[in-house]
């Protein structure tokens, strides 16, 4: 259950983290917040924060310093904020160790959709029977995926793809993910991203054969996919 | 290159006829008067192509004059004193000139160029204060009313609000991106990429943008993998897809890809209204909006950030009608590293 998860907020600007906490209190989560780096590193450590919301721009450690330091003592899910959004900033922030990316200005709804599908991957692998995300339905017994009640037809390839990037449901998952935990192959191999790319692009072309405008496989450059409703 | 010699080789023409004119009047006017045909000239010059080369105009215009039409003939002595006189007074005269007449042209055309800078700082503080002013006036009015009004009118200012600041966000990125052009920041980095990739995932992005129109893809089996920055290529679809949403209603959105020599040639066309011919290379402008279509949310600055990723990856971009009616972006990137 994310009801009552406890999430640490480090990033300077006092109107930030205002408003942060009305959307994360309004959803039922426990709200904790640091204003600086050397205060979000020690509150990561003793108050057992559930997930942590890090900016980059902080006034004291540098940002991706702040964030190699939590990951040297702790997997906590960690989702990043910066007002940078460029590739080569999300790429490192990944590298470095953190589970997503999202860049300001957000939406808190985007927001609380992250923090959601970060706390989901923490859960213990249950045997899911069936999975429902907007008009997509998965039945994982029977392996059948459906969009508006229409069972659609991929191949096993594409059906493993699918799921990992719905079961995700929000969250970035990478190309390394998808490669190793679908084909086994790292993204080194030879075609093996252009295997990938061609899969996606199948996927995408069968579920809009639907019609349906609120599912969508977004591409993120140079660091994977996120299936997201609209 | 070409455009630079213009003047220099028109002026020395001016000059050539101005010296027939007075060969043919020889006899019957004084030198003298001959020589105000000379400093029209240099007039002539100076208005329409300023200093330099009404300089020229002056210098080159005293020596025919010297050796045609002052005694001795075809010399560049002269037979009497007074022409040294007339001589060098005319140079100096042709000089003088030169230089105030080019002032005086190039203080119009500077405000020619504030006018349109002008026009275009209007133009912004426009695109950028009005969104403010809807998220200040709206969150102003539900602080000031708050016990006053109804649940759903409180949620339309909020909601009001929120669609202009996100506007104003795509305002922001579009005018630090071509901010990064400008300056020479822009940093691409080449890996290689499928078209076809960039070309879907950028299609989906846009996918709600674009609503109505389908994208119709054709590209060449030879197109294999092409040195890209994937995602600013992916921003260039992005404003090209945005763009014919904008400017053209349903239809569809052709995307063509082959190989040209050495180059990948793209071109994306809509089914829209189109551009009139004369406004084909100036939609690459910054801030260029068509005058005549309804006034479309943006900054106008979609195609110059277009051109300057495109130029980043040593390729060109330009615009054509397309054969459906509305505008076709052409697309050249050279596919060697």
């Amino acid at each position: 259950m994310s009801e009552g998860a406890r999430i640490l907020v480090i990033d300077d600007e006092q109107n930030i983290r205002k408003f942060l906490k009305s959307s994360l209190t309004s959803n039922g989560y426990f709200f904790m917040e640091a204003d600086d780096g050397a205060g979000g590193i020690s509150a990561s450590l003793n108050l057992h924060p559930d997930v942590i919301i890090l900016d980059l721009g902080l006034p004291d450690i540098d940002g991706f310093e702040v964030l190699r330091r939590i990951r040297k003592r702790s997997k906590t899910p960690v989702i990043i904020l910066s007002v940078r959004d460029s590739v080569d900033d999300k790429v490192r922030a990944l590298e470095e160790g953190a589970d997503d990316y999202l860049s300001k200005p957000f939406d808190s709804k985007e927001l609380t959709a992250r923090v959601k599908a970060v706390l989901r991957r923490l859960l213990p692998v249950e045997q899911k029977e069936v999975l429902e995300a907007g008009k997509l339905y998965i039945d994982f017994t029977k392996r059948i995926i459906s969009v508006n009640g229409k069972e659609i037809e991929i191949t096993p390839t594409e059906y493993e793809v699918l799921k990992l990037l719905v079961v995700n449901l929000g969250n970035v998952v990478t190309r390394r993910q998808l490669l190793s935990q679908v084909w086994g192959k790292s993204e080194k191999t030879e075609g093996a991203l252009h295997l990938l790319n061609v899969t996606v692009r199948n996927l995408r072309a069968k579920l809009s054969r639907e019609g349906d405008e609120s599912i969508s496989i977004i591409t993120e450059p140079c660091i994977g996919y996120r299936f997201t409703l609209k | 290159m070409r455009k630079k010699i213009f003047p220099y080789l028109l002026s020395i023409l001016f000059v050539t006829i101005a010296t027939f004119i007075g060969e043919a009047a020889k006899g019957i006017l004084e030198p003298t008067n001959i020589s105000m045909l000379y400093l029209l000239i240099v007039v002539l010059s100076a208005v329409l192509w300023g200093m330099p080369s009404a300089i020229l105009t002056s210098v080159i215009s005293v020596l025919c004059f010297d050796f045609f039409l002052i005694p001795p003939y075809m010399t560049f002595t002269v037979s009497h004193v007074q022409y040294v006189f007339t001589l060098i007074g005319f140079l100096i005269v042709g000089i003088v000139i030169s230089v105030l007449t080019s002032k005086v042209r190039d203080a119009v055309l500077q405000r020619q160029t504030e006018k349109l800078q002008n026009a275009i700082l209007n133009s912004i503080t426009h695109d950028l204060k009005t969104p403010l002013s809807v998220i200040t006036g709206s969150l102003s009015s539900l602080l000031e009313g708050n016990s006053k009004l109804r649940e759903e009118e409180k949620t339309i200012l909020v909601k009001d609000s929120l669609s202009e600041a996100e506007g104003l966000n795509e305002i922001v990125n579009d005018l630090l991106e071509m901010s990064r052009i400008d300056s020479g920041a822009l940093k691409i980095s080449k890996k290689p990429c499928d078209l076809r990739d960039v070309i879907d995932s950028s299609a989906e992005k846009m996918r709600r943008r674009i609503k109505n129109k389908r994208i119709v893809t054709e590209i060449s089996e030879e197109i294999q993998e092409i040195p890209l920055d994937f995602a600013y290529m992916m921003k260039v679809f992005n404003y090209l897809f945005d763009n014919a949403s904008k400017y053209a209603d349903g239809g569809e959105i052709k995307v063509k890809a082959s190989v040209a020599g050495k180059n990948a040639v793209i071109e994306v066309s809509d089914s829209g209204s189109g551009v009139p011919e004369r406004d084909l290379e100036k939609i690459f402008d910054k801030f260029y909006r068509s005058a005549n279509e309804k006034r479309a949310k943006g900054t106008g600055l979609g195609l110059s950030i277009c051109r300057g990723i495109i130029e980043s990856h040593g390729g060109r971009i330009h615009a054509e009608m397309s054969g459906l009616g509305g505008l076709s972006v052409i697309i050249s990137i050279p596919m060697e590293k």
